[in-house]
């Protein structure tokens, strides 16, 4: 059988794996090879012909549970940012437009691991992977209610951490008072 | 405590965040935001979530470049006799190799054997453009461009070096393809093979092994490299769109 069939199905969904993986493992190469085992994994139950509905949940749960499994012990704060990351940092002109360019997606994944990891999946699932809360409920097999309360809290957490990170920065760099 | 004619019990947290996130039923929303008027825990509630999920939103990242590809080939050869796990990426040697080349070690390896050289500032421009790796972390003096026209969207900037050459890097991805930007107050050297360019604009294309060079001198001296040239044209033709200031 033609592995064609399954890659144009699923292709269009490696964003979404790959925002998923990303919040499963802090490093980026283990996040991409989380993405590749992913595939694999669901590449396999293809075959089997066990074919979902929808691919986006299906995978979203594939990688989640490889995650826990496979690549728990790697699931530590990062350690390190790579030159993408790092570069990211832009210097702009006045401190507004400072804190408005911290915000960006290095600070909001080093953020993102200073959160409890039920949080950190809940806001993946839904913030980043576009999925409903109910549907979100579902991936992770816990009651809505609880969803809701670990994206709110989550997020709260996260406007937290990152609006001291900006105040910090300004600081040092001598933007605040 | 219950919100009058809601019927359930006041619960700021989960009301906000179904709130937030849109998926209140029409007639408990409209009812929740009466009640947002006058009760300020909801209404902080309400803030808090919506400026967290602004947040957690500029963590949305692209897949890397390659990676589609590299996933083509796993699923591709695990349907191989045997083959039940391939791994195509390498981080360690990935890693050792990008360390040798920020280095410059391998560059000299490279460069030092028979056959022309590129001139440095290319050199290590093309080495950093394959390797994936840019050097040096400092924030760009320049803002990114905006290349959306040509459909491509930032991956990460800063300022480097080019053998000795000052530049800032932007490097952009359609999702598919990579496309790296150098710019620099000093005019890049010319490729080995290089082109001119005809008409208004000056400069010279070039080509190395696959990567397409395309470089000018106005508004600032850039140079763009990718391994599809159409690309590479089309990101040319959003930049000089683009307003710049000269340094």
């Amino acid at each position: 059988m033609s592995n064609e069939e399954f890659l144009h199905a699923t292709l269009s969904a490696m964003d979404l794996v790959y925002n998923i993986a990303r919040r499963m493992v802090p490093r980026r190469e283990d996040a991409e090879d989380l993405v590749q085992e992913t595939y694999l994994a669901a590449f396999r139950a293809w075959q089997d012909h066990r074919r979902p509905r929808k691919v986006e949940p299906w995978l979203a749960t594939i990688c989640l549970n490889l995650g826990r499994s496979s690549y728990r012990h790697r699931a530590r704060r990062p350690q390190e940012v790579s030159w993408e990351e790092m570069a990211s940092f832009q210097t702009e002109a006045d401190a507004e437009a400072e804190a408005l360019a911290a915000l960006d997606r290095s600070r909001v994944h080093r953020a993102l691991w200073e959160i409890s990891e039920e949080q950190r999946l809940a806001i993946a699932l839904v913030d980043l992977g576009g999925f409903s809360t109910k549907e979100a409920a579902r991936i992770l097999g816990v009651p809505r209610g609880t969803i809701l309360s670990r994206l709110h809290r989550g997020r709260k957490a996260l406007g937290v951490i990152l609006t001291d990170g900006a105040s910090d920065r300004r600081r040092m760099e001598g933007w605040g008072s | 405590m219950r919100i009058p004619g809601r019927g359930h019990v006041h619960d700021p947290e989960r009301d906000a965040a179904l709130y937030v996130q849109g998926e209140m039923p029409e007639r408990s929303r409209r009812r929740f935001e009466s009640h947002l008027l006058g009760c300020e825990q909801c209404w902080n509630e309400v803030q808090e979530a919506r400026a967290g999920r602004a947040v957690a939103e500029r963590g949305r990242e692209l897949s890397p470049p390659g990676l589609r590809e590299d996933v083509r080939a796993a699923v591709a050869m695990s349907e191989a006799p045997g083959r039940r796990k391939v791994r195509i990426l390498v981080p360690a040697t990935v890693a050792v190799l990008a360390g040798l080349v920020a280095s410059g070690l391998l560059l000299g390896g490279l460069f030092r054997g028979g056959g022309p050289a590129q001139p440095r500032p290319i050199a290590a421009a093309l080495a950093s453009f394959r390797s994936d790796q840019a050097p040096g972390p400092a924030p760009s003096l320049h803002a990114p461009p905006d290349l959306s026209p040509a459909g491509l969207q930032l991956l990460g900037s800063g300022r480097s070096s080019l053998g000795g050459m000052p530049v800032d890097v932007f490097w952009f991805t359609n999702g598919r393809t990579k496309v790296v930007l150098f710019l620099s107050a000093e005019r890049f050297p010319e490729a080995i093979g290089a082109q001119e360019r005809a008409g208004a604009v000056h400069g010279w294309r070039a080509a190395d092994d696959g990567v397409q060079l395309v470089c000018a001198d106005t508004p600032v001296s850039y140079l763009l490299m990718s391994r599809d040239g159409s690309l590479a044209n089309r990101a040319e033709s959003a930049l000089r769109q683009t307003t710049y200031p000269t340094q």
